[in-house]
């Protein structure tokens, strides 16, 4: 009487086709491995051959041979992560404060309708802005420049999250409302976890913005980190630590991201 | 019988800026227990906001309404939980009204496997077909074990096919329980075959236009 699902087996076109779509990927990856280990090479040459100033540009060996030495007496692992660190402070605590704040402001729209132009006008600021005043509030120390990466991503947290909240389906909160559900299981059941690739996408966007809050406190306070490596490395001239500061933010952005990435298909994957 | 179901002068408005809409007026009518009644009337004409009003979703402007039983209710898409495996979403209702027993989790998984989804349990909704959700919203419904069914077009998503197999399904189901129900449709013929009785509406602020009964004798015995 009831039907059945049938899972169709794999014909030689679909298996074909599988194949193009594998071939496809593989040439992709192998162009853009390509061209970065062109951008080195062109820039290696470059430099020895005069084309640009070594000086000013530095050159790929230079760099490695830089980090090398900073790694050999640990200085690089401790810039490291003292940046890694408050980034991360920095988009974690963004994220969870952004999330709550959005809470509170899903759970009462009187707060929401009145912190909005607020909201507005805070998110189009540049936080960045802002660093100097929380530098002489808070002192001269990671304190600061963990909240100026915390500043620069929980405006847009909440928004985003707040967005996504409210455009969460009014029939899914009816079904709840039916069973006897009041707000509390709205949230818990449906709004929350509904949200929940809303609230990771928010992580996402987090991760590069606590960078850029995390660079700029570090260039303002001047410790340890890479930002401050940056910074006094091009007051001092030594293009090579400053480029090599630069290299290893990429490297880091890219494996934030990636963790992401993976706590995102975790998450996804299990649900609640 | 006693009625399960009554309303008496029921009038509701909605109220917004660009003025007051008047959704339902003067509206009578009652439903007597294991009756299958069938609303018809135009589309907006105000169905819905009747079955909201006897869940207890929005009061009545005026008039009154009596319940005499727990009201399961239907909507017109599954609305399944898509993070939620079919066992979890057909729990839903019990674990919101705090009633997760051993007894009546084994009621869940029983109606689950009776009415063709047992080897579905552990899936996720969107690997099920549009009638077998509607099946799963039906037993998160039956779960709760109402004394009334409240359906509110719980057809009218799916293509044609799939909505004459699912209303002659959910119908024997409705039948074989003894529920009380009360379907909002706009589908005439869908209502004639379904139901015992038919209240026709008129067009918006509905009013009471016909109440017609259909005693055939089938529904009551599958052939």
């Amino acid at each position: 009487m009831w039907r059945e699902i049938k899972r169709p087996p794999v014909s030689a076109q679909q298996a074909a086709f599988l194949r193009r779509l594998k071939l496809r990927r593989y040439t992709i990856y192998t162009i853009q491995i390509l061209l970065l280990v062109g951008f080195f090479l062109l820039w290696e040459v470059a430099a020895r051959k005069g084309w640009v100033d070594a000086f000013l540009f530095s050159q790929p060996t230079e760099i490695w041979a830089t980090a090398v030495e900073m790694a050999e007496n640990g200085m690089l692992w401790k810039h490291i992560g003292v940046t890694l660190a408050e980034t991360v402070a920095g988009f974690v605590l963004g994220t969870i404060l952004g999330t709550l704040t959005a809470i509170l402001l899903w759970w009462n729209r009187m707060i929401s309708d009145v912190a909005e132009p607020y909201l507005v006008v805070l998110n189009a600021l540049p936080k960045t802005a802002l660093a100097p005043i929380i530098i002489v509030w808070l002192g001269n120390g990671k304190t600061s420049i963990i909240v100026v990466a915390l500043l620069t991503s929980v405006i847009v947290t909440i928004m985003t999250v707040l967005n996504g909240f409210l455009q969460t389906d009014e029939e899914k909160i009816k079904l709840i409302r039916i069973f006897g559900g009041g707000k509390w299981q709205i949230l818990k059941k449906v709004v929350f976890p509904a949200n929940i690739p809303c609230m990771v996408n928010a992580l996402k966007i987090n991760v590069g913005l606590s960078f850029v809050g995390v660079i700029v406190g570090e260039f303002l306070v001047a410790q340890a980190g890479l930002g401050f490596l940056i910074i006094y490395g091009s007051q001092v001239f030594k293009l090579s630590w400053v480029l090599m500061s630069v290299v290893i933010l990429s490297i880091l952005a890219a494996l934030l991201y990636e963790a992401i990435n993976l706590l995102e298909k975790r998450i996804l994957k299990k649900r609640l | 019988m006693r009625p399960m179901l009554s309303l008496l002068d029921v009038t509701l408005s909605y109220h917004s800026l660009s003025g007051e809409t008047k959704a339902v007026s003067h509206l009578s009518f009652s439903v007597e227990e294991g009756e299958f009644v069938t609303i018809v009337g135009p589309s907006g004409c105000g169905k819905s906001s009747i079955l909201s009003m006897l869940a207890g979703l929005i009061p009545p402007s005026s008039g009154s309404l009596s319940v005499n039983g727990n009201i399961g209710y239907m909507l017109q898409k599954d609305h399944l939980l898509e993070w939620r495996t079919i066992r979890r979403n057909a729990q839903l209702g019990l674990e919101l009204q705090g009633k997760l027993t051993p007894e009546n989790i084994a009621f869940v998984d029983h109606m689950l496997d009776q009415y063709g989804l047992g080897d579905f349990k552990d899936r996720f909704p969107s690997e099920l077909s549009g009638g077998m959700r509607q099946r799963a919203a039906l037993i998160r419904t039956l779960a709760v074990r109402p004394d009334i069914l409240l359906l509110d077009e719980p057809f009218s998503a799916l293509d044609y096919q799939t909505r004459l197999s699912v209303a002659d399904e959910i119908g024997t189901i409705i039948r074989k329980e003894g529920k009380t129900a009360l379907l909002v449709s706009h589908d005439i013929s869908e209502a004639i075959s379904l139901s015992d009785r038919v209240i026709v509406l008129s067009g918006r602020p509905a009013r009471l236009k016909k109440s017609t009964p259909f005693p055939f004798p089938w529904k009551t015995a599958p052939p």
